[in-house]
């Protein structure tokens, strides 16, 4: 995430775990449950953050994304 | 006649309040003035606060829990208050119910800083239930650095001036602000410094957890707070208050089950129509919207002031987001 994405992430949820601290971008960890949620959420910081690992969930967000540029999402229960 | 006192606090407005209607209910009444002049207060502030218990005190179990008061402009402002039972019982409080009421009070202190009314009587009830109890509540409304916090109350304090390095959220931006220090407010469990901004001229409410560096440059404020400072209404955050919006109106069609998604915004229309529901709002920063759109459940619809289809936009934000996956990619992006 970058710098500011990282800030209000972390001061909203004291719990990340921050794995690195760069100049320009931190690198954040954190347990999901359920990935719609972390959709949603990631969503919310545009293009100012970016999922790392694991690559199943890296390319099921860009699924996501794909999804929502050909004008339909997926059914929720489609999703890892 | 006493001497009127100088500007009270909002601590010492309520303790005044809770000696004057006993006072004038066991009396039956009497002028504004002649209350005023007892307790050494300003009239006008004195009625105001009248008028606030009447209004804005909710009575906790029916109509007939309510503090009721009457100022006769025709006679006087003879002045009248006629108090619930609660006033006259002390309370009997069991042991949940004195753990809700110190949680509830923490809250309270919490949003406020010190509330002198009402923190001595939360120490003799932390006393009363013990020290094990009293470590066991934390009340803590979240959102943003206790430090800035403090540095915010203390420049309200002092009067002076905030700079503010600041992510506006709606903006998507990250700049500097200098800021004359209103109000902080918690809302809907976030904390938010209402101010004049002087960068952009205008009331503004920031958001503390948006706020990455506080600091005081050591210059008095130059606009002082309204008598009546807005409370931020919405998760918009450095949002100008809402009756100088202007924004253009855009309109969801969205299933039922997904109102939620809506829930922290301010609404210009809301329709239900069963199975879905029509909202309007306002919206005032296009990064907003891009952020709303992607978020839009299946089976949702938005469309702009003219009607125009908005979910070409959310395709075009999605493509911007997916450009930093099929750039350079991982190892340790942007780091």
């Amino acid at each position: 995430m970058d710098t500011p994405a990282a800030a209000v992430a972390t001061a909203g949820d004291p719990g990340l775990e921050v794995l690195r601290e760069g100049p320009s971008a931190s690198t954040v960890a954190l347990s999901v449950r359920n990935p719609e949620g972390l959709w949603s959420w990631l969503l919310s910081f545009l293009d100012r953050a970016e999922v790392l690992e694991p690559p199943e969930m890296r390319d099921a967000y860009c699924r996501h994304l794909e999804s929502i540029v050909a004008g339909s999402v997926p059914d929720p229960a489609s999703t890892p | 006649m006493s001497a009127r006192r100088p500007k009270l606090t909002e601590g010492e407005r309520v303790e005044v309040m809770l000696s004057v209607l006993p006072w004038l209910a066991s009396k039956g009444g009497a002028p504004l003035r002649e209350v005023a002049e007892s307790f050494a207060v300003d009239p006008e502030v004195l009625r105001a606060d009248l008028m606030k218990v009447f209004y804005d005190v909710e009575p906790s179990v029916g109509a007939d829990s309510m503090v009721e008061v009457d100022i006769d402009e025709d006679d006087d402002d003879f002045v009248t208050v006629r108090l619930p039972g609660s006033f006259e019982e002390p309370p009997r409080l069991d042991h949940s119910e004195a753990l809700a009421l110190l949680a509830a009070g923490g809250a309270l202190v919490a949003e406020r800083g010190s509330e002198i009314a009402l923190v001595p009587a939360l120490d003799k009830l932390r006393s009363i239930l013990g020290p094990r109890a009293a470590q066991a509540l934390e009340v803590d409304l979240g959102g943003g650095d206790p430090a800035v916090r403090d540095l915010l109350a203390q420049a309200l304090e002092a009067h002076e001036v905030v700079e503010l390095h600041y992510f506006s959220w709606g903006s998507d931006e990250v700049g500097h602000r200098l800021v004359d220090p209103w109000a902080l407010h918690s809302v809907h469990g976030h904390w938010y410094l209402t101010g004049w901004c002087n960068d952009r001229k205008a009331m503004r409410h920031f958001r503390l957890d948006r706020v990455l560096a506080a600091s005081l440059p050591g210059r008095p404020v130059t606009h002082d707070a309204p008598s009546d400072v807005p409370r931020p209404l919405s998760d918009l955050g450095d949002v100008p208050p809402e009756s100088q919006v202007q924004g253009r109106h855009v309109k969801l069609v969205l299933p039922a089950t997904a109102v939620w998604v809506v829930d922290s915004h301010p609404l210009a229309s809301f329709t239900d129509h069963g199975d879905k529901v029509e909202v309007t709002l306002v919206v005032t920063h296009d990064t907003w919207l891009d952020r709303l759109l992607l978020r839009l459940p299946p089976g949702s619809t938005a469309t702009d002031d003219d009607g125009a289809d908005l979910m070409p936009r959310r395709a075009s934000a999605a493509r911007r987001i997916l450009a930093r996956y099929r750039g350079v990619g991982h190892p340790e992006a942007g780091m």
